[in-house]
């Protein structure tokens, strides 16, 4: 159903874009007191001057010029010049050929965003129902428990070092891992976390978990620039905004 | 100043730094530091903040000269972190990441504002404005785009929420930016990487630059289409003997495939002419389709259907003009049909954005609001509401006060009568003035006034109609109301028109600063008057400097995210930098002005080394607007596909389909290269690898390539 969806859009918007420059290029089929008065926005026909030039791949010099207006005699030559459409600068609906396929394609887009809609709402109840027997770590509850448990354990851990450079050598490393796996994962689940907490549940939730991930971005930047007290401030921050996070995440 | 005495010089966690007791873990939680200098960790410093004023003030003239030159201006940001590193860190050796990052957000502040300014102002010229630092006009047009960096800037920051820690939008460069902050800490192998994109992206990039300089370029290797002879050889001896399809500027010289800045594959395989398969030769455009990756490529499916879909369908279904050629026809197609569609999808798609992320836009103000009056008060890291109100209250009086004064300011420079020249050194001193049709028209004196009086209104209506005096929506008002409508509707234009930038930059990198700039000036003038040009331009530059600074100040909140900085503080810096960069660019502008004049004669454009293409497309706009050529019905046919477009598979959708059916498809064929080698990459070594050794690199060719054009740009505007 998706497939086909988007395969309507595509469609539909190809016809929609191919439909739209016609709004302004009215056929010269019309009759004559539909078009007499307009003013042209581009140059129309071409006739080769006299004498013709001496370089056979000329285009030719234009019958009519941008901004002439047309009259009953322009009309007459540009048709029998074999000219089908002219650019104007004046709109109208009923004279643009192209509306019914430009209506048409409006409907196709509604139609092709309405089949993805459907299907995306079907696959979020089809992974929610999932969810349960997904291995933890692909859920964006597992990788909040991942990323939980890269920052606690840091804390239970760098106590018990040596060196300032040690506890700065292990923020980066581990948060390293945090930054590039797990985040990313909790944020791939975005769909999951909207079918379950609405849109509005959705940024609340996400406000917080950036709050989160600046802290350990933070972190990870001052350790790297071996300050270790801010890194390990944001530490501490970055723990209670994951806690947060977790309360909102499961409530 | 509060700066820590003896910082370490960092590069990786340090081993001489001394223990800290047990580590400060654990205990009560920390306050988050708000102030503007932390005394711990070096962020907001002197240096930081000289740095990035000198840096910014030195990009912003050599991007400008650049940007009247060809046409669009190059990445700041980049290049000012990797400046950083070699100021902060290298010469002065107590740099940290998140300084040389505030270093970089500064110098960016002040280099932007420039594109909304040479997008806009030099038009004034070639209408035949005259401005000079010496007249009023001059620091109008710079106070109101003081006030528009201010606007602009103060505006963004309540969506940084919804765009950054929300969408998460993508933001290639800021994403790079902040792998080049970030690569001490990732170790010395990631470095290397950076660096060898850097070089690669420089070498590529040298010989499309020195030309520039009197060098060879990529021209001068003389791949050229093999000559194809007519078969019958042309009577005019002038005339090529060549046909057309190697030979389309007649010029007698088979054409070149590879040109000084692109390769023609198309003309190489032998498409038919009104399919132009051009590559770039970009490697900012090739590492910023890496960073954005599969996601890229619906820009590079929106380019197809407007160059390989639209347009050939306008050839050949006879929609161009007879005498425009084949390979004339996507140019064609491109001015009347793809642009204002484009604009327009952009318009609708970024409506529909707005829309979809109500909820998310509503929680990021409630979450602002708390953080400044409620429980998180004492800990915000985000600026809060009242200062963003005065921002907001203070640029909009500013714009105000520049509307007012130029509404009620005569729209003729030469006396309707005599045609003496109102402006420059000769002008009469005492300029009597009417009121004509809502505009304020001045003469050379009493007596030509008197004589305006006398004519028969047939010959005013003419005089007004041969000047395009034309009311506008809202001639009917009182002026000062009208004045206050333009501020308000230009404030809200701002805030619309900045989320469709910082979306656009956020998704793709690529922002579409002069569309807005057109829309931007169209706008005003719809509602001023198409004869109001002075105001229109004075308006749509401070417009068009809020956008362009809207969008790098989300920009530099992403890097600075991505690196932990506190969004207060980049946000305040931003706020206070940002107004230098009009400045420096309206006294640059005005230098290369005063050397045109002194060496051709002419102030700027066509004749000149400067000849504003942006501001030559802005020219016909506003001929356009004045002749009654543009086509609304266009915009709102694109908008409203753009907004069915973002109802199916993401808000954002017709922002990136409008994106790229307006851009020139040689950059965006080069984007959607590095966006296939992305995917190619996560497909072969995994998305881990990609991110961890692809970006660094894609980020070292997008800055490579920045900082080469302005070695040469800056070289050129020294030697002249």
């Amino acid at each position: 159903m998706k497939l086909v969806g988007f395969l309507l859009i595509t469609a539909s918007l190809v016809l929609g874009v191919a439909a739209a420059p016609t709004a302004y290029l009215p056929s010269l089929d019309l009759p004559d007191e539909e078009l007499i008065g307009l003013t042209l926005n581009s140059s129309a026909g071409a006739q080769m001057p006299d004498p013709p030039p001496s370089d056979p791949t000329a285009a030719g010099e234009p019958i009519a010029n941008q901004d002439d207006e047309l009259t009953a005699e322009l009309l007459a030559t540009l048709r029998s010049a074999g000219v089908e459409r002219v650019r104007v600068k004046e709109f109208s609906f009923a004279r643009w050929s192209g509306k019914w396929l430009f209506l048409l394609a409006v409907a196709g887009l509604i139609g092709g965003a309405a089949l993805v809609r459907i299907d995306m709402r079907k696959r979020l109840a089809a992974s929610k129902e999932a969810q349960a027997d997904a291995p933890a770590a692909e859920s964006p509850a597992g990788a909040l428990a991942a990323i939980t448990e890269a920052i606690e354990g840091l804390r239970r851990d760098l106590p018990h070092m040596t060196t300032d450079h040690d506890r700065e050598a292990a923020i980066v490393e581990r948060l390293t891992e945090a930054q590039s796996v797990h985040v990313p994962a909790f944020v791939e689940g975005r769909e999951r976390i909207i079918a379950d907490h609405g849109l509005g549940g959705f940024a609340e939730l996400l406000d917080r978990f950036a709050a989160m991930e600046r802290q350990i971005n933070r972190a990870w930047s001052a350790a790297a620039d071996g300050v270790y007290e801010e890194s390990a401030d944001c530490l501490e921050r970055a723990s209670a905004l994951a806690e947060e996070t977790a309360k909102l995440l499961n409530g | 100043m509060s700066d820590k005495p003896d910082p370490p010089p960092p590069a990786t966690p340090n081993p001489d730094t001394p223990p800290t007791e047990a580590g400060r873990i654990g205990g009560a939680l920390p306050p988050s530091s708000t102030g503007l200098f932390n005394p711990r960790y070096r962020e907001v410093t002197v240096a930081s903040i000289i740095f990035g004023l000198i840096v910014g003030a030195i990009m912003n003239a050599a991007i400008t000269y650049a940007g009247l030159k060809i046409g669009f201006t190059i990445v700041g940001s980049a290049i000012a972190a990797v400046l950083g590193f070699g100021v902060l860190r290298g010469i002065l050796r107590k740099g940290t990441i998140l300084e040389t990052n505030i270093g970089q957000t500064i110098a960016s502040a002040v280099n932007t504002p420039n594109s909304g300014v040479i997008f806009t102002v030099p038009v004034l010229f070639l209408l035949g404005f005259s401005l000079s630092p010496t007249g009023i006009d001059f620091w109008l047009i710079t106070l109101a785009c003081v006030a528009g960096a201010i606007l602009g800037c103060a505006f963004i920051i309540p969506l940084r929420k919804q765009m950054i820690d929300i969408d998460r939008l993508r933001f290639p460069s800021p994403t790079g930016v902040a792998v080049i902050l970030k690569s001490p800490g990732a170790g010395a192998a990631k470095s290397i990487v950076l660096v060898a994109g850097i070089l690669l992206g420089a070498l590529i990039y040298l010989p499309v630059g020195a030309p520039d300089l009197g060098g060879p370029g990529y021209g001068s290797i003389g791949w050229t289409m093999p000559a194809e002879t007519l078969a019958e050889a042309p009577t005019d001896p002038d005339a090529s003997n060549l046909t057309l399809r190697v030979d389309r500027d007649r010029n007698g010289e088979p054409d070149p495939i590879l040109t000084n800045t692109s390769f023609d594959l198309g003309r190489f395989l032998g498409l038919p002419d009104q399919l132009q398969l051009v590559f770039a030769i970009a490697p900012f455009a090739l590492g910023a389709g890496y960073i954005t990756g599969r996601a890229g490529l619906l820009v590079l499916a929106g380019g197809i259907l407007a160059y390989f879909v639209l347009n050939p369908l306008v050839y050949s279904m006879g929609w161009a003009p007879e005498t425009i050629r084949a390979h004339e026809a996507p140019g064609y197609a491109f001015g009347a049909f793809n642009r204002p569609l484009g604009i327009g999808l952009l318009l609708g798609g970024a409506l529909m954005g707005v829309v979809f992320a109500l909820p998310a836009i509503k929680e990021a103000m409630k979450s602002i609001a708390s953080a400044s009056f409620g429980a998180r008060k004492a800990s915000s890291d985000e600026l809060g509401l009242k200062v963003l109100v005065v921002s907001v209250l203070a640029a909009l009086l500013l714009l105000f006060l520049a509307a007012d004064f130029v509404g009620n300011n005569p729209v003729n420079v030469t006396d309707p009568i005599s045609e003496v020249k109102l402006t420059g050194d000769e002008a009469p001193d005492d300029q009597p003035t009417t009121t004509y049709k809502s505009y304020t028209l001045a003469f050379a004196g009493q007596d030509t006034l008197d004589q305006w009086d006398a004519l028969p209104e047939e010959e005013r209506e003419a005089y007004a109609e041969a000047n395009n005096l034309t009311p506008g929506w809202l001639s009917w008002m009182n002026p000062h109301v009208r004045a206050l409508i333009i501020a308000l509707v230009g404030a809200a234009w701002i805030w619309f028109a900045g989320i469709i930038i910082a979306q656009c930059a956020g998704m793709t990198d690529w922002s579409p600063i002069s569309g807005m700039a057109l829309l931007t000036v169209v706008l005003v003038l719809l509602l001023s008057g198409a004869g109001a040009v002075l105001g229109a331009v004075l308006l749509g530059a401070a417009l068009c400097v809020a956008i362009t600074c809207a969008a790098d100040m989300m920009g530099d909140l992403k890097t600075g995210y991505l690196v932990g900085s506190q969004p207060r503080r980049q946000q305040i810096v931003e706020l206070l930098a940002t107004g230098i960069g009009p400045i420096v660019c309206m006294l640059v502008l005005a230098t290369i002005v005063a050397v045109n004049m002194k060496s051709t004669g002419i102030p700027i454009g066509p004749g000149t080394p400067t000849v504003a293409p942006q501001a030559q497309a802005l020219e016909a706009v506003i001929t356009g607007v004045q002749g009654g050529e543009m086509p609304y019905a266009l915009y709102g046919i694109g908008a409203l596909l753009g907004a069915l477009l973002g109802i199916g598979a993401f808000p954002g959708l017709g922002v990136l389909v409008g994106l790229s059916v307006y851009l020139p498809f040689l950059y965006i064929s080069t984007y959607g290269i590095g966006c296939v080698i992305n995917m190619i990459v996560v497909k072969v070594k995994g998305k881990r690898w990609s991110e961890d050794w692809g970006v660094p690199f894609a980020a070292g060719l997008v800055v490579g390539e920045a900082i080469l054009a302005l070695i040469i740009n800056l070289t050129v505007l020294a030697i002249g």
